[in-house]
């Protein structure tokens, strides 16, 4: 044996090491339910125990072409033992899947049996370090150990698979949900970080990405249309904080690297040793497809950036869109934990990169919004038509309950408001078959109905958002909040 | 006279430090191919750096059992790893994580990294010591 190998190991492991002591937050449980005594529309937060199966009521015409698995994923278990996380990305992932078939709609939802989902339903409560709040309970082998797998649900190649992002892919069975492991593309990439908003070629294959806390290093991946590892890089980023998503065009991958300082105080969640600092740009990083060397990096205003839409190549120049956030918006999303709803300060804006200038220019799109998607087909190419949440104004605390197509030419907005009483999740465009143009489909959702404690799915014609949803299909009980997920079409 | 004492002490000391034989029974590892790896340390200062000793032996059954001889009784924490490719090193990601299973004495675990010398030592008495190490 190499007496280095193990030197080697310790050291490129002790960047990243926490120390011990458990952080009660029994605090954060009594608040979040006094919260939810006074204001029952927080149950869209609330803790989910146990499986769910069910058959939702149909109203409305559904039409007869859309058929398949509308598959999400999101936090379903907050508490445990009495104690409840800080941070709404905490919790273990609970897997969705709407069946749309024979005018029927069923729904089933699962945890991910994750190993950290596993030890801690033996434990009988929290053992190992989440997203934001700092448990140490037990020590781990590596950030598989602390995988939430609770971000996106993607089918790819026939299977199914719950992601996280700070470590890998979780297989699922398609049709019972049931978990099958954890998913390694290759031996060299076992316990790599994979971006839970990996983004599909219509070429084939898919683009990913992962970064860990403090390695200052971006991975990027290539997967081939069978799951073969095509091509990987590793790209050394300074001051790399949390990168969520990214945007792909045909020529370049794009990162948004959001202004935070990354304290390194092991008495600190990941999430808490986020500093937010107005002092320095949000940097655009911009990667060539064709080499994955760096190209340029550009420089905003100081903005979070959670989602992007899509982006193309306009001959100098490359555009996309994403939703920019003011302030320490990583911070605000979470105090949903505690029953304190943050209002969203965001707006969706074009962004034109003009690399002979080196100057990044946006435009506004939208106001308030969230969970920006195009339809498949344009994805990396040209597109027009972005599909976002919205906040009416209506609801309080401008919570997101509108659903919106918004031209990216004209800016001219295509949108339905549920309104008060109401709370949308993303919502993603399905091509019809052989479509014609981006509004020849379905513009697909779910939709918590706060007052009635009952989650929708939700069917709007693509070309014609405002006239309100063509369906809604309503299940007997309320599941949790999903954040991402995607339509397969049967 | 005391130059006696010191010398018994010495010959005692020499004879207890020779006599202890540790003996390492490690499972858990994926698939059967390679080697298990075992190093053992005798300081917090020395530990994943500079081994006292190290063995190794084939996988068989998921597994192997490997025997230290002739050490001082005293403290030491062992590092394994299935070496299953047969390399000669414990492989990484390229992220610095280690793709190839590993373990400690007393299956000790960090937070994000390799545990401690404390967390993973072990008393070695005179009379020797058997003890197991699950790889993960």
């Amino acid at each position: 044996m190499d007496r280095r190998t193990f030197l080697h190991a310790g050291a490129a492991l002790g960047a990243l090491s926490l120390a011990p002591g458990a952080r009660a937050d029994e605090a954060t449980y009594q608040r979040f339910h006094a919260a939810l005594s006074r204001d029952p529309s927080l149950a869209v937060y609330a803790n989910q125990a146990g499986s769910q199966q069910g058959e939702a009521a149909v109203k409305g015409r559904l039409p007869r072409d859309l058929r398949g698995a509308f598959y999400r994923n999101g936090p379903g278990r907050f508490e445990l033992g009495g104690e409840r996380y800080h941070h709404w990305f905490d919790g273990d992932g609970f897997a969705q899947a709407w069946t749309i078939a024979d005018g029927r709609v069923r729904h089933r939802g699962r945890f991910v049996e994750t190993e950290r989902y596993r030890d801690e339903s033996a434990a009988g409560q929290f053992l190992y370090p989440a997203f934001g709040t700092l448990v140490t309970r037990r020590g781990l082998r590596d950030n598989d150990t602390v995988n939430a797998a609770n971000t996106n649900l993607l089918p790819y190649d026939g299977r199914l698979y719950a992601l996280w992002e700070g470590g890998s892919a979780t297989e699922l069975d398609p049709d019972t949900l049931a978990t099958r492991g954890v998913k390694t593309w290759s031996d060299e990439l076992r316990a790599m970080p994979f971006s839970a908003h990996p983004k599909l070629d219509p070429q084939g294959g898919m683009w990913n990405f992962g970064t860990l806390p403090g390695a200052n290093r971006l991975a990027i991946y290539q997967i081939g249309a069978q799951g073969q590892v095509r091509r990987t890089a590793l790209l050394p980023v300074p001051q790399l904080a949390m990168v969520h998503d990214f945007v792909v065009s045909t020529k370049h991958l794009i990162f948004v690297v959001p202004p935070y300082d990354l304290q390194n105080d092991a008495a600190l969640s990941f999430a808490d040793r986020h500093r937010w600092n107005s002092e320095r740009p949000a940097r655009v990083i911009v990667v060539a497809k064709d080499t994955l060397a760096l190209r340029q990096v550009f420089e905003l205003p100081p903005h979070m950036v959670f989602h992007f839409g899509n982006a193309w190549e306009d001959d100098d120049c490359t555009r996309f869109d994403m939703v920019l956030h003011e302030g320490d918006a990583l911070a605000e999303v979470g105090t949903v934990m505690r029953g304190a709803h943050t209002p969203p300060r965001s707006r969706t804006v074009q962004v034109t990169l003009d690399y002979a200038s080196g100057q990044a220019r946006t435009s506004r799109l939208f106001g308030t919004s969230e969970f920006p998607r195009v339809m498949p087909q344009v994805a990396m190419a040209r597109h027009r038509k972005l599909a976002l949440l919205g906040s009416s104004g209506a609801s309080p605390d401008l919570r997101l309950d509108s659903v919106n197509l918004v031209d990216t030419d004209s800016g001219k907005v295509d949108g339905y408001a549920f309104g008060v009483g109401w709370q949308v999740e993303e919502h993603v465009l399905v091509p019809r078959r052989n479509a014609r143009s981006e509004t020849d489909g379905y513009l697909v959702g779910v939709a918590q109905d706060l007052r009635a404690g009952v989650t929708v799915m939700t069917v709007f014609d693509a070309a014609g958002v405002k006239d309100g949803p063509v369906a809604l299909a309503r299940l007997p009980y309320r599941a949790p909040h999903c954040f991402h997920g995607n339509f397969l079409i049967a | 006279m005391n130059r006696l004492a010191l010398l018994l002490a010495l010959l005692s000391g020499a004879a207890a430090s020779h006599a202890a034989d540790l003996s390492i029974k490690v499972d858990g590892a994926r698939g059967d191919g390679g080697a298990i790896r075992v190093a053992l340390f005798d300081s917090a200062d020395s530990f994943l750096k500079r081994p006292l000793q190290i063995a190794s032996a084939p996988v068989s059954e998921g597994g192997a059992t490997l025997a230290l001889k002739d050490l001082a009784a005293g403290q030491y924490a062992i590092a394994v790893y299935h070496d299953a490719n047969d390399d000669g090193r414990l492989d990484q990601n390229m992220m610095g994580i280690p793709i190839e299973a590993n373990g400690f004495s007393n299956d000790a675990l960090g937070h994000m990294g390799p545990p401690t010398f404390e967390a993973a030592r072990i008393d070695l008495p005179p009379d020797g010591s058997a003890i197991r190490v699950t790889l993960r």
